[in-house]
């Protein structure tokens, strides 16, 4: 296992800074729930640092990173399926290959994102900080704004398609396609 | 981006963990089919994660800082330090990310999402003023359910179903939905059409229900309520008194007195309710297409926070100083293999024409690609369009307005399959979607289907202008006599 004096440390913190966007969608696309979502890639995260000495170093951390996420998905996937509908294994083979591929790109839309959130009206802004923040109720926060819960849903929903579209006419103009 | 697309709606329910079954195999159908599809769901959850992260990390750091694994920390198979180093890498991936600064400043504040509008200001008097909390501007903006008030003049109001309400300041008016406001004070006459009957009006106690009509309420100084039906029938009724409920007809007005619960039959002074124009001339539009009954002060990326399309006319009859090279006979699919181009055609000097200007500015810039789709029908046969920048240019100097300032930037073209020449290569919008432009078989209507998101989309039609209105129009074959085909 490496350890924090070890000299893998350095190289490991940043392949898995490079590849945690995308690891993290590949993981949340499969994974309904967030909580879910992040238990799962608490596991992921666990077997990427205790086995990144010996299974893997350098330019073949992501296939191997997503190999890790891709069993972990499948497990839990495994333990949940009786409980409700998930997604086959065909797809998750696909979103996974989609998710390497997009790896640098996910990156770089994190980045572009803070631009993005910068651009935001102040009131889209509070709001998406208010909904987000743990333990808040939708239904709560629809009351205090006079709104309805499925208004507030759509409205954080329309909130990010921009933020997707914001991102992606950023990394247009870098020259990503 | 496709705001009405379902799957978008299915990839937020999955987002939200509220997806049904059905959902969320309709979902994985959808994502099995599509690569683009993937990868925007893909983007979209990203987004997600990153704003999870930004509020989690705006909350008060808990004591210590670490992050919580949610009762998982006692699994024999981790070690204590593997978890605290996992746990401390967490926290740095968050903080590198959040503390990762923008890479430019903001060049200017982007409204990139509103609530949904329900109207929009197709006219208004000149010395028209609005007041409110996200009040219309002026003509050619739009307003949702904020409370507004018209201070000075007239305006009229087209509502997203085809309503139109025509307010005489001063007015205060409050939408709630596309079939329901409130008059809070002065002056409103609304035409209703037969898709929309159920129309509702309420005033200081007073309920008005359209049921098929024209009718003018306004609300007096004292707070008393006046109805007057110009066509048709409506409901009125004191919701305080159950047995209420007056029906009025076409010609009726009535005083309510809400307080007391008397209702006054009777003629009313008839300048109390201005009735709306019926020019039959005017332009009909269908679908996210509004038409201004007067030509607005810009038509600027960034003048109108809103997604419709607009158009307006600009010149009433005009005589072309030179031939012009327009389009018509439009015909382009997005999935052709092979688009054909599209017909062209020569109008001779001397031709009279009408001419209208097509704006479309989605809300922001880069803040989402939007599709808006609609139609236009002119009384006149449509001579052709001016699409692309360098053919609008030559074609202002005689056709745009003086008193209208227009987008000059090269980007007021649409995104055209058969923009290309030799040089250039024709560029798709975000979506890798083109905008189209069909000219109807009935040679009146012109249909769009447009997609902005980074310039604006703009162009000009030209329709014929008839010497006599009672003359006969010109046939089609008229027109291709008149219209020599023309090969570029």
């Amino acid at each position: 296992m490496a350890t924090c004096d070890d000299p893998h440390h350095e190289m490991f913190l940043r392949l898995f800074t490079a590849h945690e966007p995308a690891l993290r969608a590949f993981v949340r696309s499969l994974v309904p729930l967030v909580a879910d979502a992040s238990d799962v890639m608490q596991d992921v995260a666990v077997v990427l640092w205790q086995k990144f000495g010996e299974c893997a170093s350098g330019e073949d951390f992501r296939r191997w990173a997503f190999g890790v996420a891709r069993f972990k998905v499948l497990a839990w996937q495994r333990d949940r399926r009786r409980d409700r509908h998930l997604f086959g294994t065909d797809l998750t083979e696909l979103l996974a290959a989609e998710a390497e591929v997009q790896a640098s790109r996910l990156e770089r839309q994190r980045e572009a994102l803070q631009h993005c959130l910068d651009k935001l009206p102040f009131d889209q802004r509070q709001l998406v900080d208010t909904a987000y923040t743990p333990g808040q109720r939708i239904d709560e926060l629809a009351r205090r704004t006079g709104r309805t819960a499925m208004a507030v849903y759509k409205r954080l929903h329309r909130i990010r398609l921009a933020l997707v579209e914001c991102a992606r006419g950023v990394m247009l103009k870098e020259g990503w396609t | 981006m496709n705001t009405s697309d379902p799957r978008h709606d299915w990839m937020r329910q999955y987002a939200e963990g509220t997806a049904s079954a059905e959902i969320t195999s309709q979902l994985e159908h959808a994502l099995r089919e599509d690569a683009a599809f993937r990868r925007l769901f893909l983007e979209y959850l990203s987004v997600d994660l990153a704003l999870s992260d930004r509020a989690a990390c705006l909350e008060p750091a808990p004591e210590p800082a670490v992050v919580p694994l949610r009762g998982r920390l006692g699994r024999a198979v981790r070690t204590w330090a593997a978890v605290a180093a996992v746990a401390a890498l967490l926290v740095v991936v968050s903080a590198w990310w959040l503390n990762r600064q923008p890479h430019r400043a903001n060049d200017k504040a982007v409204a990139g999402v509103l609530d949904p509008y329900l109207a929009i200001v197709v006219d208004q008097s000149p010395e028209a003023r609005w007041s409110g909390t996200n009040a219309p501007q002026g003509l050619g903006h739009a307003l949702g359910r904020d409370r507004c008030c018209l201070e000075s003049g007239k305006a009229t109001l087209q509502l997203d179903n085809g309503v139109e309400l025509l307010l005489q300041a001063p007015t205060e008016l409050q939408l709630h939905s596309v079939d329901h406001g409130t008059l809070y004070r002065g002056t409103l006459s609304a035409r209703v059409p037969k898709g929309a009957t159920g129309f509702r009006v309420d005033a200081p106690g007073l309920n008005v229900v359209d049921l098929g009509t024209e009718f003018s309420l306004a609300v007096d100084d004292s707070g008393q309520p006046m109805v007057h039906v110009f066509k048709g029938k409506v409901l009125a009724a004191i919701p305080s008194l159950p047995d209420s409920r007056t029906e009025l007809a076409a010609g009726d007005s009535a005083r309510f007195d809400a307080t007391g619960g008397g209702l006054k039959l009777g003629p009313e002074d008839p300048s109390l309710f201005p009735a709306l124009d019926d020019d039959t001339r005017l332009p009909r539009t269908t679908g996210d297409l509004r038409f201004l009954r007067r030509a607005p002060k810009a038509v600027k990326e960034g003048t109108y926070e809103h997604d419709y399309v607009i158009a307006f006319e600009e010149q009433a009859d005009v005589v072309l100083p030179q031939a012009i090279s327009v389009i018509r006979g439009i015909s382009l699919q997005q999935d052709a293999p092979q688009p054909s181009k599209p017909e062209r055609v020569t109008l001779p000097a001397g031709t009279r024409v009408r001419s209208y200007y097509v704006h479309f500015d989605n809300v922001g810039r880069g803040m989402g690609e939007v599709e808006s789709k609609g139609a236009i029908t002119f009384d006149q046969p449509v001579l052709g369009v001016v699409i692309p920048n360098w053919d609008l240019k030559q074609t202002d100097p005689w056709s745009a307005r003086a008193d209208t300032t227009y987008e000059t930037d090269i980007n007021r073209t649409l995104e055209m399959r058969f923009m290309g020449s030799k040089t250039y290569k024709p560029q798709p919008n975000i979506s890798g979607r083109y905008d189209e432009v069909h000219l109807g078989a009935d040679g009146h209507t012109v249909t769009m289907d447009l997609l902005a998101s980074w310039s604006v989309d703009q162009f000009r039609i030209l329709v014929s202008v008839a010497d006599d209105q009672a003359a006969a129009e010109p046939t089609r074959a008229d027109l291709a006599q008149m219209a020599k085909p023309e090969h570029r």
